[in-house]
């Protein structure tokens, strides 16, 4: 579970995220959405220990991420919005560096870095340094990589860019069995398709505030008549 | 023609940072401004020598060769870079290729690009030899031709090094893949010019009788006119105003633009289409042992540093560098014979000066961790969101640079040993005393770019490249070096060079634990308020 409460961030006059409290809980899937410069990037930093926030608590399973930082980032696999990280590793160089760094043993990480390059049909580029993949390839790469330590909680921003049909196919999957074990998992998407077909709740963010924290039913009953597309627009004072 | 004006106005201003408006702009003004005023002495230097040459009055014409023979040189050495990156290796080139625009005016504009740059570094060190010249000879028809000729001398060069990378880069696929590029012909241009320089050393340079010495050299002058003819022509024309020659130059300047406009449409296009398509060759492994964080940490720095070209040739290559320089040096200079002959008993107490001079000068030749969070640009964050401690990580990085460091201190101090005859002990103690200083230098460097780090980058070398931050660190060392020798001469300490030599290092190895223990904890203050 991530515990968010009364999480405040200013950047000079502007206020990037402001009292924002929710508690995205294990067993679900959780979406993230919200506009552009809404504050979802810089909630995200918060949580996983980038950024400081000016007021308020995060959590990580009872971890606090300022108090107990190392504890709570062992919890927890992070996909960043941006795949071009450590380029000239090959993908198995990157997928054993983030073994190394979460201490997973090497028949583990084997096994599971086979399992995961076969899911998302990257065992014939494991040995190609990522400067040669394709955007996809490296969100592939990196998604490998955050879940070599099988975490607890994944933390996703915008996963599913640049990513084949069959790979967001299997990765969707993939949330969903984390999800049915008793696990976390929070994504930010801009893509309300993906997050009316897979999350159990959604958290939508405008403004760097929390405008709503529920269920797609009850927000759908509290707009009927009307898709999410255009709820979005509504709450988010677009339309 | 317009078209091509078009782009080659857009890739200018995108490739020129000189705006004064902005800071950008006006930080690329002051670096401009400081290499020129590096290259003044050597400029004039060029004109002294070659005014004391022409003021001889005889071989003038030869002499003019000579002196168009170095920027031709250059721009020949620049242009086996240049070429290829403006033409293939740039981003606009995957930005223009889509446009509607014809495939000869994206090739005119690139060419304009090239030309730009060269001409002006053609020129530049072109002028101290024609400014000798029209000191000696103020005839103005002379002038006039002389100036047309220093406007043109860099062409004919550029267009033939220019014809044989496109014919390489379309034939040679190995090429077409960037970082391999990069590396072969970045090595090669550092071997060049460290020969270049280690040539003119063996001479010097303001003896105008030496010059003209070696112009009257037959086969030194055959060797100039079969690599660059039009040298001969262009100089005839200046020494002896000969229309014929003037001609010829010209006419062939202009054959050589029409050939390589000629080269550049047929090849051009099949090639930069096929950019990176020969591929790496791929070396399957299996999944490795178990590293410590720490361990793991240091790997992948190291890994990123030896395959990013731009890095290896910036950060770790120079160090290693200045031991080759060195060591040629000495030798050329004859050094190790001259050691020979003088009595060096008693040398072994300067041995821990020794090293720490070589570990403060060798390692500040390294900048991996003057950019170690420059390196890592917009990625920074990285560093916090892994379950290691950002002091672990800091550590991992200071480790690496002092270990990269420490191998060509190494080196170094097998050189010096094997130079005056020294024992395995004075080898052993130079060393100590070198990594000691090698640790301070690189754990300065370390605060330093934690203190700064150059975080906003869009390709590897500007990472690393007009990076402040390592020069900061070079001029810290040796500012030390020049602090430390200083009581030695103001207190005649040489006869006590031992003791004082183990005080400094003894205080160096304070500092270098205090670092250890309170550095990471300082760096990490720094870096939370860059990320």
């Amino acid at each position: 579970m991530i515990s968010i409460q009364n999480v405040t961030k200013t950047y000079g006059d502007k206020t990037a995220v402001a009292g924002f409290t929710a508690q995205v809980e294990s067993g679900k899937i959780t979406g993230f959405i919200g506009p552009n410069g809404a504050g979802k990037t810089t909630l995200i930093r918060m949580i996983t220990g980038v950024l400081k926030p000016d007021a308020g608590t995060l959590e990580l399973d009872g971890r606090n991420i300022e108090t107990q930082p190392l504890e709570a980032k062992k919890l927890f696999g992070f996909v960043p919005d941006s795949p071009d990280l450590l380029l000239r590793l090959t993908g198995r160089e990157y997928a054993e560096f983030m073994a190394d760094v979460y201490q997973v043993d090497p028949d583990t990480r084997k096994q599971r870095l086979e399992a995961l390059a076969r899911e998302f049909e990257m065992t014939d580029a494991l040995d190609t340094r990522m400067s040669d993949y394709s955007h996809g390839m490296r969100q592939k790469a990196i998604i490998i990589g955050a879940l070599m330590s099988d975490p607890d909680i994944w933390i996703l921003d915008e996963p599913m860019t640049g990513l084949d049909p069959g790979a967001a196919w299997i990765l969707k999957q993939k949330m969903k069995e984390h999800a049915s074990r008793g696990k976390t998992v929070f994504f930010s998407t801009h893509v309300l398709e993906v997050a009316e077909k897979l999350c159990d709740r959604i958290l939508l963010i405008n403004q760097g505030q929390l405008k709503y924290d529920g269920t797609l039913e009850n927000l759908q009953e509290q707009y009927p008549d009307k898709t999410l597309e255009e709820i979005f627009l509504e709450v988010t004072g677009r339309v | 023609m317009s078209e091509a004006w078009l782009v080659y106005r857009v890739l200018l201003k995108n490739s020129m940072t000189l705006d004064l408006k902005t800071k950008k702009g006006r930080r690329g003004v002051l670096l401009m401004a400081v290499l020129a005023l590096c290259f003044l002495p050597t400029l004039g230097l060029l004109y002294v020598s070659f005014l004391e040459a022409f003021r001889q009055g005889t071989l003038d014409t030869i002499m003019l060769e000579a002196g168009m023979l170095i920027p031709c040189l250059l721009t020949v050495i620049m242009g086996c870079m240049v070429v290829p990156t403006v033409f293939y290796f740039s981003r606009d080139t995957q930005i223009l290729l889509p446009l509607p625009l014809k495939p000869g005016s994206i090739v005119l504009a690139k060419t304009a690009m090239v030309l730009s740059g060269q001409l002006l570094l053609g020129m530049l060190f072109a002028l101290p030899v024609f400014a000798a010249y029209w000191t000696v000879h103020p005839d103005i028809l002379r002038i006039l031709v002389s100036l047309l000729i220093l406007a043109t001398l860099p062409l004919l060069p550029v267009f033939a090094v220019g014809v044989v990378m496109m014919i390489l880069m379309r034939f040679v696929p190995a090429l077409r893949d960037k970082d391999r590029f990069n590396l072969v012909f970045g090595l090669l241009t550092l071997v060049m010019a460290v020969g270049v320089s280690l040539a003119s050393s063996s001479f010097s340079a303001s003896d105008g009788e030496l010059l003209m010495e070696m112009m009257q050299d037959p086969q030194g002058i055959a060797l100039i006119n079969w690599v660059f003819p039009q040298l001969a022509w262009a100089a005839r024309s200046i020494s002896v105003l000969s229309l014929s020659d003037f001609c010829l130059y010209l006419g062939v300047t202009l054959l050589a633009l029409a050939l390589f406009l000629l080269v550049a449409n047929r090849l051009f296009l099949p090639a930069v289409t096929t950019m990176n398509s020969a591929g790496r060759k791929v070396t399957r492994r299996t999944t490795s042992r178990q590293h410590s964080p720490l361990v793991s940490c240091m790997i992948t720095d190291n890994r990123m540093l030896v395959r990013t070209p731009a890095w290896f040739m910036n950060c770790l290559l120079p160090p290693f560098l200045m031991v080759i320089i060195f060591g040629a040096m000495f030798m050329i200079q004859d050094i190790p014979a001259l050691l020979q002959s003088m009595d060096l008993t008693g040398l072994a107490i300067w041995m821990p000066a020794a090293g720490l001079v070589i570990g403060l000068f060798i390692s500040s030749m390294n900048m991996i961790t003057s950019t170690a969070f420059s390196r890592e640009g917009q990625n920074l964050w990285r560093m916090k969101v892994i379950p290691v401690p950002v002091r672990t990580q800091i550590l991992a990085k200071g480790l690496l640079g002092t270990a990269w460091s420490a191998v060509s201190c190494l080196l170094f101090v097998v050189l010096a040993v094997w130079m005056i005859r020294g024992s395995a002990l004075d080898g052993l103690v130079m060393l100590a005393a070198a990594l000691v200083a090698s640790v301070f230098v690189n754990g300065l460097g370390l605060l330093v770019d934690g203190w700064h780090p150059k975080l906003v980058w869009d390709d590897d070398t500007t990472a690393v490249k007009n990076n402040f931050n390592g020069m900061i660190e070079m001029f810290v060392a040796w500012a030390i070096i020049l602090v430390l020798f200083l009581p030695l001469l103001m207190f005649g300490l040489f006869d006590h060079i031992l003791v004082y030599s183990l005080v400094v290092t003894v205080v160096f190895l304070l500092i270098d634990l205090w670092m250890a223990l309170k550095g990471p904890g300082l760096i990490a203050g720094f870096l939370e308020n860059q990320i």
